[in-house]
């Protein structure tokens, strides 16, 4: 009865190792959650293999209807947690919205879409992304046709929920993810009035990695009974290593460029605080011969959506970006976090660093601290309780460098994409690369070799592969034994008369 | 004894118990200790007569305070609330664990600081970063150069090139639709008016419509990442506003009108409604908070960053004292708020039944009317257009009351209240001035009301709108459909209810051209083409795909079962119609061989083939 298994489109296995934020479950399987099969498919086809420990907590608990209020570390797998019970719970037959997904940015949104579709790949569910900066005339033509789960930031939201022309009358379920972020006074006002298009009876799931502030207002009024998990009895991830290398303002660009010699960088994303430093800073990498894309709020959404893109497919190495792109932005190849400009707020501080170490991996982050930045030093080190140590002179590979590379996963298969033949044909990056580790002699890098695990990750991966890492496993599953003492058949459904 | 009972046993003692001894009489006790040998004896505490034996009367005798029921006597036990869910281990062990240590963490909601446990990190001084070789001073800002396209460069320099295609994320527009052009005016127009509309001081709204406002001081942290710790605050911040006298404030610094009224009136609730900004419409104030240099204005502003060189710095005393920033912020929020109000339109016809109760001639309810169905066309408008106060109403001569109300229904609703709901007390409802009665127009109103059941009045809010392609009448008429489908020429095909299999290998409906290849495709020919053949079925259902119509984990013979365990008669789960699938259905129809040959020892007839299990 497994055979659909055989046939599943699995990905290389990712054989990086994970620390106990991901890996500390009670064991359970994703099929102990009888989902669908076609969720299942799309749920292996992902590469997922087991539930991670908020996955373990949140799908049964928003299967069995009740709101959610969860907190769990960054890149700990929150967004399959409720992309996972929603696809169950959409009827693909019925054309209505059955799932609202908010999130407080536009690539975000992209992303979380990106999910559901992968996730729910076999479900026949259609999944529509509204967020400001595109047209708002063509999602209300999407809208036209049927549209199962909507993803969006919530400002386009509410206009297309208040003119009727998204109908979430009769929608069940209500998400937010960055929910601390989501409740911020400028949002609330907003989800708030999205809320009043709601049915009485509707589900809300709430998910966040921070909450810097207790959400009890919001609780009351919005939630019923809402099913509290915190996971979490530290707040930064196991991980990263964190430190901070004490500058002058001038000298950052330096130690940057320090840095990017002495680094073994897979991809990195470095944070200003302004969208003017984003762009100088991006044009300066470049001229250091280290590709590098930029984003920022102030700049169109479809080069926003296209840096995006190309950065989650790995395409360039480095992203200067503003906090535009500090929440949820899940990218597995990120391994260095720079904070070029020390932030403000710790949730912030912990969204940055929180973009390397996904899924429980390996990452490091490091900030550039000057003079006037200290004093938030100590208050984010007293908010978060850790303590951010200087840098050494030289950094140990086996904190943040994973020893096989080659199977991180990108969002899309990258011959499913629809350039695919030039990329395969150019077999990798043809750019002049991260320098090697040993060498930092000057500023320009002449370098036009390739660092062989460069050329692994892009060549196209090899998809038919068995499905490897599974034990076979058919009806019932067989966490099932170990959970319940009682086989499940077969109970006595009288007393047994003695003998007489 | 099986272990099963054993189980039971064990996991019911402590728990009440009926026992029937021989007599017949049944005792209802504590199950306190039950023999495990081979023959059950029961020992019941604080036993009660729960049945008397029959043909005996009720005896009044004391029972003793354990009641042992030797096996000889036993004739049935039967548990009452036995908890056979899976313990725990930790509650096997009584008291052993102590609560303390895990209180804190089942105590409700923690923020981050409940978690990361307060430690304290001093000030300590930093180590500074030492450069290997040279000092090359070089500042971000020093060749501003400007823009420029990092799609180009990195391309030239890297190769980078686009596979980006939106379709990737969203769901793609079917510009093949026959109405398309329709639905694309309709849509155009739809988003002209909401990219319009004002956007009530919020800047997330703002951004998502599109327009460029001034949000100088507000930075990408405080819009995208950072969570402002004032919460909803509101009030508070009001309150804390009035210790803050005008003598703090630094001279010359712009007080909007707002902030005067409120300089003399302590109560935050005259704040509040101190009146409306002098200019009249509040969209004007934020203008005026920027053309002040004020960004704090806007909401979600935080002071810090923004201090000029020249004022000292002191650590953390942005939390500490409440400012002027804060109270400008909170004034804008009402602002934005009362904008709102003014401007917010209940997105629902306006229901017919308020028109007596709001005026009371006939012109005035039309006037009514008419302002509603004008008003989407005004809300395009600027915000400018729309004033806060309410309309005048021209045609006066009406009480204060009514005109008052029928101002603030057009102008003032309330956001938060839902749909207007009707109200079954208003069929009853009778106006208190005897005026009322007199006027004709009314009592026609009234009347329509009784015969007008309008869908709103069912269906309440939910009503129900008509799909413009279904006629009920026809389209869900399984005749009337297949004649529909007939081609010319070919016979008329009829699907059958029960070729719908009880349950299915797919929770997906996969199209008809995946389940059954083109070869086989030729059944729809067997019919013969007369229209009173209703009870034809159509048996063309894959049953040659082994699982098709089993439920997952079904009882597939093939699949085997453990030897020796339990083997329930597997019940075979085909559709009823199946059994008549050997016989002959019409002139001409060849049966198939129905199934393939590993059905062959499928229980079909009265005497199954059960030798393979047993």
């Amino acid at each position: 009865m497994s055979d659909w298994k055989q046939e599943l489109n699995i990905p290389t296995r990712d054989t990086r190792p994970q620390t106990e934020d991901v890996t500390k479950t009670k064991g359970n399987s994703f099929e102990d959650f009888y989902l669908k099969r076609e969720l299942l498919m799309g749920i292996f086809e992902a590469g997922f293999e087991k539930p991670s420990p908020i996955q373990e907590e949140a799908i049964p608990m928003a299967l069995s209807g009740r709101d959610i209020l969860a907190r769990a570390k960054n890149g700990t797998g929150k967004t399959a947690a409720f992309c996972i019970p929603a696809l169950e719970k959409v009827k693909p037959k019925l054309n209505k919205i059955q799932a609202l997904i908010l999130v407080p940015t536009r690539e975000l949104a992209l992303q979380t879409s990106q999910v559901v579709r992968t996730l729910g790949k076999h479900l026949g569910v259609s999944c529509m992304v509204t967020t400001g900066g595109t047209s708002l005339r063509d999602d209300i033509l999407r809208l036209n046709d049927p549209v199962h789960v909507l993803v969006g930031t919530p400002g386009r939201v509410l206009d297309l929920a208040s003119r009727k022309l998204a109908d979430l009358s009769e929608c069940p379920l209500f998400i937010m993810d960055e929910a601390d972020k989501m409740l911020s006074r400028e949002f609330k006002v907003i989800i708030e009035q999205i809320l009043a298009f709601f049915p009485e009876d509707h589900q809300s799931l709430l998910f966040s990695a921070t909450f810097p502030m207790a959400v009890k207002s919001f609780m009351e009024q919005h939630l019923t009974k809402p099913y509290e998990i915190n996971l979490m009895d530290e707040l930064t991830l196991r991980g990263i290593t964190q430190y901070y290398a004490f500058v002058e303002e001038k000298q950052k660009l330096h130690c940057l460029n320090t840095l990017f010699s002495k680094l073994q960088i897979n991809q990195s994303i470095i944070f200003c605080n302004s969208t003017n430093r984003v762009e100088l800073l991006a044009k300066k990498i470049t001229d250091l011969e280290y590709s590098c894309y930029y984003s920022h709020a102030k700049m169109p959404q479809s080069a926003r959506n296209k840096v995006f893109h190309e950065f989650r497919q790995g395409q360039v190495r480095n992203l200067v970006c503003s906090d535009l792109l500090t929440r949820g932005i899940d990218i597995q190849a990120v391994n260095v976090v720079i904070n070029f400009d020390f932030p403000k707020t710790a949730e912030t501080y912990l969204h940055r660093i929180g973009r390397s170490g996904r899924f429980g991996h390996l990452g490091l982050a490091i900030n550039l601290i000057n003079w006037n930045d200290r004093f938030n030093l100590y208050k984010i080190e007293q908010e978060l309780g850790t303590e951010i140590k200087p840098i050494p002179s030289s950094i140990d590979a086996s904190l943040y460098v994973a020893e096989n590379s080659s199977a991180i996963p990108t969002p899309f298969k990258i011959d499913t994409l629809p350039n695919a033949n030039q990329q395969n044909n150019r077999g990798g990056y043809e750019y002049k690369g991260q320098p090697t580790p040993n060498d930092n002699q000057q500023y320009v890098q002449l370098y036009q070799q390739q660092q062989p695990q460069q050329q692994q990750q892009q060549q196209p991966q090899q998809y038919q592969q068995p499905p490897q890492g599974y034990p076979p496993q058919g009806f019932p599953p067989q966490g099932y034994q170990q959970q319940y003492q009682q086989p499940p058949q077969g109970y006595p459904q009288g007393f047994p008369h003695p003998p007489q | 004894m099986g272990d099963r009972v054993v189980f039971l046993l064990a996991r019911s003692l402590g728990s009440e118990a009926i026992v029937t001894v021989t007599s017949g009489a049944r005792y209802r006790g504590v199950l306190t200790s039950a023999t495990l040998e081979e023959n059950l004896h029961v020992v019941l505490s604080y036993p009660e007569l729960y049945a008397t034996a029959p043909g005996e009367e009720a005896l009044d005798a004391d029972l003793p305070k354990t009641l042992i029921i030797p096996n000889s006597e036993l004739l049935d036990v039967e548990l009452l609330d036995v908890d056979l869910a899976p313990k725990p281990e930790a509650a096997s062990v009584p008291e052993a664990v102590p609560a303390p240590e895990t209180a804190p963490e089942t105590r409700g909601f923690r923020t981050d600081t409940d978690i990361s446990g307060k430690q304290t990190f001093k000030e300590r001084d930093l180590q500074r970063w030492i450069p290997d070789e040279g000092t090359l001073d070089w500042a971000l800002e020093d060749d501003s150069t400007g823009t420029w396209d990092q799609f180009a460069v990195n391309e030239k320099k890297f190769g980078v090139e686009s596979t980006y295609d939106e379709h990737l994320y969203t769901t793609r527009i079917k510009t093949d639709a026959p109405d398309y052009h329709q639905r694309l005016r309709k849509a155009e127009q739809m988003a002209r008016e909401i990219e319009g509309q004002g956007y009530n001081g919020n800047i997330h709204l703002a951004e998502e419509r599109g327009l460029i406002v001034d949000d100088s001081g507000v930075d990408e942290e405080d819009k995208y990442s950072g969570v402002d710790r004032r919460g909803d605050e509101l009030m508070a911040a009001l309150k804390f506003s009035k210790s803050t006298s005008p003598a703090e404030r630094a001279p010359g610094k712009y007080v909007p009108p707002r902030q005067r009224a409120a300089e003399i009136h302590n109560d935050p609730a005259i704040i509040l409604s101190s009146g409306k900004p002098a200019s009249g419409n509040s969209g004007k104030s934020l203008s005026e908070f920027k053309a002040a240099g004020t960004p704090s204005a806007l909401p979600g502003f935080k002071i810090a960053g923004n201090r000029p060189s020249s004022v000292p710095q002191k650590p953390m005393e942005t939390e500490t004292k409440p400012s002027e920033s804060t109270r400008l912020n909170v004034q804008s929020e009402i602002n934005s708020l009362k904008e709102f109000s003014a401007t917010f339109k209940v997105p629902q016809k306006f229901p017919e039944d308020l028109l007596p109760i709001l005026a009371k001639d006939k012109a005035k309810q039309d006037e009514i009317i008419r302002k509603q169905t004008d008003k989407p066309a005004a809300s395009t408008a600027s915000e400018d257009s729309v004033p806060v106060t309410s309309a005048p109403i021209t045609s006066a001569a009406t009480s204060a009351i009514s005109s008052k109300s029928l101002a603030k229904t057009k102008t003032k609703m309330d956001p938060k209240a839902p749909a207007f709901k009707l109200n079954p007390a208003l069929v009853s409802f009778t106006p208190s001035q005897p005026a009322v009665f007199k006027s004709p127009v009314l009592m026609g109103t009234r009347y329509k009301r009784y015969g007008n059941v309008t869908p709103a009045s069912f269906f309440g809010k939910r009503v129900p709108t008509e799909h413009p392609g279904k006629n009920i009448a026809e389209d869900f008429n399984l005749f009337e459909v297949a004649k529909k489908a007939q081609k010319d020429g070919k016979p008329l095909f009829i699907e059958r209810a029960y070729m719908t299999p009880p349950t299915w290998n797919f929770t997906v409906d996969k199209p008809y051209t995946a389940v059954l290849p083109k070869a086989d495709r030729s059944m729809g020919n067997y019919m013969s083409g007369a229209p009173m053949m209703p009870m034809m079925p159509m048996m063309q259902m894959p049953y040659d795909s082994a699982a098709f119509g089993m439920p997952p984990g079904g009882y597939i013979p093939a699949m085997g079962y453990p030897s020796g365990g339990y083997m329930p008669p597997p019940t075979p789960v085909y559709p009823p119609g199946a059994r008549g699938f050997n016989a002959p259905m019409s002139p001409g129809y060849a049966p198939r061989p129905p199934y393939p040959n590993q059905f062959g020892s499928y229980p079909r007839s009265p005497q199954p083939n059960y030798s393979k299990f047993s």
